[in-house]
């Protein structure tokens, strides 16, 4: 029974932090030199969610590595705001909250 | 040591530093390496960001990579709207792609000139060595990457006609790289062909039109140039390693398309990009013996993930394909995190043609009021712009029902006003579409059976 409140406990932080940091909603690969149409890399459907799962958390690193200027620069947060957790991996059930999309 | 670091492409901060570090105890040498590796990083890390309704995008340069991230991580990364902005305003769009327009393109396809003197006979902008009335120069396309600049466009995609042909291309490629956009180019590899060489550093990716290799090529174009084609990506190939080839896929070179993929092998090139045949241009009176049937729409996505598995090369698919990756149910999940999209003319992308109008994509018309791209800011805000390439969320069956509707968002609106003539209408060629309506068909007339052959 304590086993399952602490797993219930750890269950609701993951979703606070989570909620609080944010997800990777997707990732568009490449450069589209094409003049007529939207590329996309589709080589990622070769290895399936599995090797996405595993570069996003990497992208989400290096997003966070350096603050990448606003192009429409509004308020800066605080640095209370930021999430002190960098590229760190998110939980299993993000993806299930986010409705259907990649978390970092 | 010193001296060698000298050498180095380093910034000069960095190099006293390590020069130091080395001079030092060891363990500040580790620490003074890893510094400098995480400098080398960061300089190749996040670049852009733009405010979305849905969040953010953020631009990365290493990987070559634009991330979409919903509210909350913008805000952990200190982005936000300014005061007074209502972006954010609407709760439904945080972490939803696709549940407003975007608030500018992501890329713009300019088609910088119209001259061209290959003569392609599925070509689709109708290209000719004179080239369209009222064609912009150089200063009127250094306005527009201003105008594009400012809305927070990422990336262009510059080709024609043949914009090998312009004496300019290189200066309007630099003018693009100092606003902070990365031009990249597609290019036949035939005329011209020395000034993309001159330039080839300016650009992020540049890709060469081949659609077949040797008689192939030239049962697709109605000319035979794969031997020059083929020389281009060489010699571009041996000055540049983001080069890769464009193959719009036929009826005539599907087959030949695991072949391509092991040219592109042996040529060391980085990706194929497929691209679905429309008609366009001098498409449209090809369209019906040009385009793939229905079976090898079907066998599209097997077909290329199969040969990216054999020759280790990357593929990108056009827009237009995502009906054909649809049909082998992908995990849709998976798709929206690729960004995998349909139809994204109008949001996602914007064409522009040689006189500077623009259109939703490269193949589809200009709006009746013919905006040019300097007007990007005014015209994007208008709710009825870009007409039924917006307008995809009141689709007919079988897209309305269709799980992977929000993704495919109707298949190829252009496909669509060629064949059925009415832009709204779902893809015809999209095999969920095709099932559907057999299923759907009324009971067909009696007809004379035919005789059972042994």
């Amino acid at each position: 029974m304590a086993r399952l409140a602490r797993a219930a406990r750890q269950a609701t932080r993951r979703r606070r932090t989570q909620a609080r940091r944010g997800r990777i909603l997707a990732v568009k690969w490449g450069l589209n030199p094409n003049s007529s149409s939207l590329g996309v890399d589709v080589t990622f459907l070769l290895f399936g969610a599995t090797a996405l799962s595993l570069a996003t958390p990497v992208i989400a690193a290096l997003v966070r590595w350096r603050a990448p200027a606003l192009d429409n620069p509004g308020d800066v947060d605080t640095a209370a705001d930021r999430a002190p957790d960098v590229g760190a991996t998110e939980p299993d059930d993000a993806r299930a909250e986010g409705g259907g999309s990649a978390d970092g | 040591m010193t001296r060698a670091l000298r050498g180095a492409a380093l910034p000069t901060a960095s190099r006293v530093r390590l020069a130091q570090a080395l001079r030092g105890p060891r363990r500040l040498g580790v620490r003074a390496a890893i510094g400098g590796l995480s400098r080398w990083a960061r300089e190749r890390s996040a670049r852009r960001a733009r405010i979305e309704p849905f969040g953010a995008i953020i631009q990365l340069l290493w990987p070559r990579a634009l991330v979409f991230v919903d509210r909350a991580r913008a805000r952990s990364l200190g982005l936000r709207p300014p005061s007074g902005d209502p972006i954010w305003r609407d709760p439904d769009h945080d972490g939803v792609i696709g549940g407003a327009v975007l608030s500018a393109p992501l890329e713009a396809h300019l088609q910088l000139t119209n001259r061209c003197d290959a003569g392609c006979q599925g070509c689709y902008t109708g290209a000719t060595p004179q080239g369209s009335a009222r064609e912009w120069g150089l200063d009127q396309w250094r306005r527009a990457i201003d105008e594009l600049a400012a809305a927070g466009v990422f990336h262009l995609a510059l080709g024609g006609g043949e914009s090998a042909l312009l004496p300019w291309l290189g200066d309007i490629a630099a003018y693009a790289r100092s606003r902070g956009l990365i031009p990249n180019l597609t290019t036949s590899g035939l005329s011209g062909f020395e000034r993309v060489l001159d330039c080839a550093d300016l650009f992020g990716q540049i890709n060469i039109s081949l659609d077949g290799l040797g008689d192939t090529y030239a049962a697709v174009r109605g000319f035979d140039g794969f031997a020059r084609a083929d020389e281009a990506l060489v010699r571009l190939r041996a000055r540049k390693r983001e080069v890769g080839i464009n193959v719009v896929v036929t009826r005539q070179n599907f087959g030949d398309l695991d072949q391509l993929f092991a040219y592109a092998r042996r040529r060391r090139l980085n990706e194929v990009e497929l691209l679905r045949f429309k008609p366009a241009g001098r498409g449209i009176s090809r369209f019906r013996d040009l385009t793939c049937s229905d079976q090898q729409h079907r066998r599209f996505l097997p077909t290329i993930l199969a040969a990216c598995q054999r020759h280790r090369v990357r593929a990108r698919v056009d827009c237009s394909y995502t009906p054909m990756l649809a049909h082998h149910r992908p995990d849709p999940a998976l798709l929206a995190s690729l960004a995998v999209y349909g139809c994204t003319g109008g949001d996602f992308l914007i064409g522009v043609k040689a006189s500077g109008v623009m259109s939703a994509c490269s193949f589809a018309r200009p709006p009746a009021e013919r905006p040019t791209v300097d007007e990007i800011g005014a015209y994007w805000a208008r709710e009825d712009a870009f007409g039924p390439f917006r307008s995809w969320r009141q689709a007919d069956e079988p897209c309305l029902s269709c799980s992977y509707h929000a993704l495919c968002r109707g298949g190829c609106k252009v496909v669509s006003r060629h064949v059925v003539g009415d832009p709204r209408r779902p893809d015809p060629e999209c095999p969920r579409v095709i099932d559907w309506q057999r299923e759907h068909a009324g009971p067909r007339p009696p007809g004379r059976r035919l005789p059972i052959v042994g």
